[in-house]
């Protein structure tokens, strides 16, 4: 094969009824054969099928062709195809350009005689390109059998254990003071009704004491460098003030800490912590922490050290200082989940107003056996509420909040009427605009719930007020809101307003993000590789989206995210190496004029510089050949292979 | 003019277009504070329109009875803008002369731009004489408190009057021309 | 001192120590307002219920009456004013052709509109945003005193400008009130609708609203209602008289304020209020 003589094949796709109706293929076909160097043209109704590829393969072999052009879809989904087909019948994958005739013509032009005009341009471009192209090969470099999961909640813990199960060292890091995320603050889950501590806490022991993990929790991802299969990740742990080693967990500081009347986060203020505390009885690890913004010695420098005098174990230490970690991961999972809405904005609900107004979560405490009641729902006053209005889709399906429904919303309330009805026979009331049930045994346990006697009234709720309609419902709340279905506007006392918040992306996730250098999309998730075909990968080679950080979703679908995850990780990391990108940068050592510009730009630290020969220089294993280098190279000495000069500006002069 | 001519006007109108994405919540109509004098709430009101019921729409008192106290449009979770919608439809039933169910309002309307119309501004025992030719029931009813604002200085018997009434006139044709017509 | 254009709108005159009160704060505060010459009425719910371009005539009118005489803010002093200006001003900056259209008509009665529209304020934005310093220094500890208030708003001066918490719950004057020694209750009803645009035709329909208002004002503990409004004021006062045993006397919040400032009640209008108020000397501290 004589690079310098080329033979070309180019294939116009029909692509079913997305291409062929309105780009009239023959003609494009017709067009390509007049081109030089062109030998062989054909169209196909799916060159990616089976038969398309056998005849790039057979041509290829008959005709002698040493490049080959495809003209169809966007190259994401099949380049690969095509490059495998062309390496099946011996010549270098690289030989081969796409022409986008699909996303880029076929369904973004209105006149049908334009879209072929414009579907020649590119297959002349592509042709143009293919010319100028050079065998490129792939190599294979080692990775760390090692994970890196961010977030401790229950989809970090699942991909955890997957993954350490099948041999692989984890490292688990989680912001808070314990693992155990928001689950832990469940009482009940739904539809099956069984406890989140009995199934959540065995799993949380597991996480604890399996030798593959390790667990770095009060504790940050601060930097991550390094490229699939070779990551370096800085994880910085923030002082607990309390030597892990130590501290046996007896809780001694606890009780003895005089700073009592702190707002409990974990109980969502509605019960009160120390300063040094512990988030909950079943925390992992049990070493407490010492909040350095309540604590007396740390904020208010008194002289206390109540917790440091009683201390049998001599674990408390004013003086610990944040320590920074570095770890060198091959594989990344991301899993830092959701946060509650903070209703607040919607003044209409009385939130922050009227103490009997709740978000779901603090009534997920409320409910709790080792919340501030001991799981009693009680009111403030310490009475049982009569009747508790739940009202659906706050901060969700609103746009001026959030547009996407939350998914969970209408099953956890669902939930808590039924926990409302067996502990105290109170009258529920479910605002809602669409009963959402679709998932396994969910309808049925709607069905159930309607069965209990609790009320469903479909009608966003206008307002919560403490304006009563009658003198005998004055101190109690009043829910306003027109029943869509009898169009009457209902004016409804209760004792007790539950607002159904909406998840939002954790605080922090924008940061991350940046971080890692995965996408989000417009409300704030991470976006997975793909919506159907790779939904827990991302964009970065290694890296895997587990749980709410990708989008609201219930337990069982979180768990389920969370084993993929980790069975991705584990088909990565198996095989011992990655194989890179062909396609990688270099400098020219003749024209480099030792300015550095490239050495600040490359993101994954690739280039470094040779002070004796005063120029930059590419380290192979590490270029991703993204590029960087060559756009800021004001010498031009750096080029990327697959993206020269030469083939670029060919390309579009052939465009032009 | 047609039903399908009045409903495409509508939904020309970038306000009223936002109607197709009305949730059918009912919060705009629970927010209401004279939902239950209409006769079609908004919420209703828009299902309406969507299926095609212009003409109901039009004859309906709902956009009367709006009080412009734009709860409804604070709260829209879609942000549809509910009040000024009442605005437009209350316009077009004018243009097409529906009269609806109730017409005190439009009465009581015409009445203010007329004597707006004539004097450039209003006076309110103007408003409530010309009104109460139409309504003299209503006007019975405040005659305690008119006697009561007499007594305090407190009612206007000469007309308020700009310079120039008649740059007035002129810009509201169209305003008090639609006040006779129908 | 800082020269505002006035608008007073049609209701202002005839409203209850509205006028009276207004002056004496402007006086006292070192506050002048300019009132436009020739201003006609804005057009309020009538006119843009009846034609858009109509309405937005009336108010393009007054937005060049205020250019012609150098002005970029327009100070109102009812609600029904300071929506419909504001409405207008939105809509025209939104959509240039309506600004232009309007433009045109006002060419036709000699009267020119600049394509920037002047701001509209209300006098309440004056004291709590541009004044209240001078106010807190006015303040005064030998006045006369009325008793725990309660603010209402009303509907139109908060919605649909203001998103968020203020939208309904605003709390702009009792701050200001609690800083210049005045004793602001809090309650539910500060941005419910009155009804007063509708209570001559509907009153049987308004009259809850109006129960509504206050029934919540009494069991919070407020003694007095005070108003940003005339419509609001002349509805709450006249709508009391009619219908209730033990009414609340319903001021406006100029008058208040200047109770505080040791002001005269007669000076400020109020035995022009239909339901009494009394008030007595405050006690030196």
């Amino acid at each position: 094969m004589n690079p310098s003589d080329p033979k070309i094949g180019v294939y116009v796709c029909h692509c079913g009824m997305n291409i062929a109706p309105k780009v009239d293929v023959e003609k494009v076909a017709g067009f390509a054969g007049t081109l030089n160097h062109v030998a062989v043209t054909r169209d196909y109704k799916f060159m990616c099928s089976n038969p398309g590829q056998e005849m790039i393969i057979a041509d290829i072999k008959n005709h002698g062709l040493n490049r080959v052009v495809v003209a169809s879809c966007s190259p994401r989904m099949h380049e690969p195809t095509f490059r495998k087909a062309c390496q099946s019948a011996g010549i270098n994958p690289h030989y081969f350009q796409m022409a986008n005739i699909r996303e880029h013509v076929s369904w973004v032009t209105q006149d049908s005689q334009q879209a072929t005009i414009k579907a020649m341009d590119l297959v002349k471009g592509a042709v143009a390109r293919v010319v100028n192209h050079r065998p490129l090969e792939s190599r294979e470099v080692k990775v760390e059998k090692v994970v890196l999961v961010v977030g401790g909640g229950i989809a970090g813990m699942q991909a955890a254990i997957t993954a350490a199960d099948a041999g692989y060292k984890i490292y688990l890091v989680e912001r808070e003071p314990s693992i155990g995320g928001h689950m832990a603050k469940f009482d009940k889950t739904f539809p099956t009704l069984d406890c989140a501590a009995c199934i959540m806490t065995p799993k949380m022991v597991v996480v604890d004491q399996h030798p593959g993990i390790t667990i770095y929790t009060y504790s940050e991802v601060t930097g991550i460098s390094g490229f699939v299969g070779n990551y370096t990740a800085t994880i910085r742990k923030k002082p607990r003030y309390v030597i892990e080693d130590r501290c046996t967990g007896c809780g001694t500081c606890m009780e003895k800490c005089p700073s009592r009347k702190i707002p409990s986060e974990f109980n969502e203020g509605l019960g009160n912590r120390t300063a040094i505390y512990s988030p909950f009885p079943q925390a992992v690890p049990k070493t407490p922490v010492i909040d350095p913004d309540t604590c007396r010695v740390l904020a208010l420098n008194k002289r206390c050290g109540a917790c440091a005098k009683f201390c049998e174990a001599d674990a408390i230490d004013f003086d610990q200082q944040s320590e920074n970690i570095e770890i060198s991961v091959g594989s990344v999972i991301v899993a830092t989940g959701f946060q509650a809405f903070d209703p607040t904005p919607l003044a209409s609900y009385g939130y922050g107003i009227y103490p009997e107004v709740y978000t779901s979560l603090a009534f997920e405490r409320l409910n709790n056996a080792t919340g501030p009641t001991a799981g009693a729902i009680t009111m403030q006053d310490g009475r049982v509420p009569a009747r508790v209005a739940i009202i659906h889709c706050v901060g969700s399906r609103d746009t001026r909040h959030h547009t996407y429904c939350s998914r969970v919303c209408c099953m956890y309330s669902m939930k808590f009427a039924h926990l409302i009805r067996e502990k105290t026979g109170a009258e529920v009331w479910e605002f809602y605009i669409d009963v959402r049930s679709p998932g396994k045994l969910y309808e049925e346990f709607y069905n159930r719930v309607q069965e209990e006697g609790v009320h469903f009234v479909r009608g966003r709720v206008a307002e919560v007020t403490d304006i009563a309609e009658r003198e005998a419902d004055q101190g109690r709340l009043t829910v306003v809101a027109e029943n869509t279905l009898t169009r009457k506007t209902m004016r409804l006392p209760v004792d007790m307003v539950i607002l159904s918040v909406g998840l939002e992306p954790a605080t922090g996730a924008k940061e991350l993000s940046r971080l890692l250098n995965i996408s989000m999309d417009g409300d704030g998730w991470f976006t997975e590789l793909h919506a159907k075909l790779a939904p827990v990968a991302t964009a970065t080679g290694g890296i895997f989206l587990a749980g709410c950080c990708q989008g609201p979703k219930d337990i069982p679908d979180t768990v389920a995210q969370a084993s993929a995850a980790a069975g991705e990780v584990i088909a990565l990391l198996a095989r011992g190496t990655v194989t890179t990108r062909a396609e990688i940068s270099h400098i020219d050592p003749d024209l480099c004029s030792g300015c550095r510009l490239c050495l600040n730009t490359c993101i994954y630290s690739a280039i470094t510089f040779d002070e004796g020969l005063n120029v930059a220089q590419v380290n192979e294993a590490l270029c991703q050949g993204c590029g960087a280098c060559s756009a800021i190279c004001p010498s031009s000495s750096a080029s990327v292979d697959h993206f020269t000069d030469r083939q670029v500006m060919d390309e579009l002069e052939a465009i032009l | 003019m047609d039903d399908q001519h009045l409903l495409d006007q509508f939904f020309t109108h970038p306000d009223c277009r936002k109607v197709r994405s009305c949730i059918q919540c009912g919060t705009c109509s629970g927010s209401c504070p004279l939902a239950a004098e209409m006769d079609h709430a908004p919420r209703e009101l828009f299902a309406l329109i969507r299926d095609g019921e212009i003409d109901i729409a039009l004859r309906s008192n709902t956009p009367w009875y709006c009080v412009s106290c734009y709860q409804c449009m604070d709260r829209c979770p879609q942000e549809i803008p509910v009040a000024d919608i009442m605005y437009r439809l209350k316009q077009m039933a004018i243009a097409a002369g529906c009269q609806p169910r109730s017409h005190k309002l439009p009465d009581f309307y015409r009445a203010f731009a007329d004597d707006m119309g004539r004097n450039g501004r209003m006076t309110e025992t103007h408003v409530m004489a010309r009104y109460s030719l139409k309504h003299p029931m209503d006007a019975a009813a405040n005659m305690a408190t008119a006697l009561k604002l007499l007594a305090r200085g407190r009612l206007d018997l000469i007309p308020n009057r700009t310079h120039h009434p008649a740059q007035i006139a002129a810009l509201t044709t169209m305003c008090r021309k639609r006040g006779s017509d129908s | 001192m800082t020269v505002y254009a006035f608008f007073p709108g049609c209701a202002y005159q005839s409203a209850a120590g509205y006028r009276e009160s207004v002056d004496a704060l402007n006086a006292r505060l070192d506050i002048q307002l300019q009132e436009l010459d020739d201003w006609n009425c804005c057009g309020a719910t009538a006119a843009f219920s009846l034609d858009e371009p109509d309405g937005l005539a009336l108010c393009g009118r007054l937005f060049a009456l205020a250019q012609k005489e150098g002005f970029s803010r327009i100070v109102t002093v009812c609600n029904a004013c300071y929506t419909t200006l504001l409405k207008a001003r939105k809509r025209m900056e939104k959509d240039p052709q309506k600004l232009a259209a309007v433009a045109h008509t006002l060419a036709d009665q000699g009267l020119e509109l600049a394509d920037s529209l002047p701001d509209v304020r209300h006098y309440l934005d004056v004291l709590v945003a541009d004044v209240s310093d001078v106010l807190e220094k006015a303040a005064a500890d030998n006045g006369d005193t009325a008793g725990a208030v309660a603010v209402y708003y009303g509907c139109q001066y908060t919605r649909p400008w203001i998103s968020g918490p203020d939208a309904q719950r605003p709390r702009m004057l009792e701050r200001l009130f609690t800083k210049i020694g005045i004793h602001a209750v809090d309650h539910s009803a500060g941005t419910l609708c009155c009804g007063a645009s509708h209570a001559v035709p509907y009153a049987d329909a308004c009259g809850p609203m109006i129960r509504r208002i206050v029934r919540e004002i009494r069991n919070k503990g407020g003694g007095i209602i005070t108003t940003i409004c005339p419509m609001c004021q002349f509805n709450l006062d006249a709508g009391q008289t009619d219908r209730q045993t033990d009414p609340l006397p319903v001021t406006y919040f100029t008058q208040i304020i200047g109770l505080a400032l040791g002001i005269a009640p007669k000076d400020l209008g109020l035995n022009k209020l239909l339901i009494p108020l009394r008030t007595e000397k405050k006690k030196a501290s």
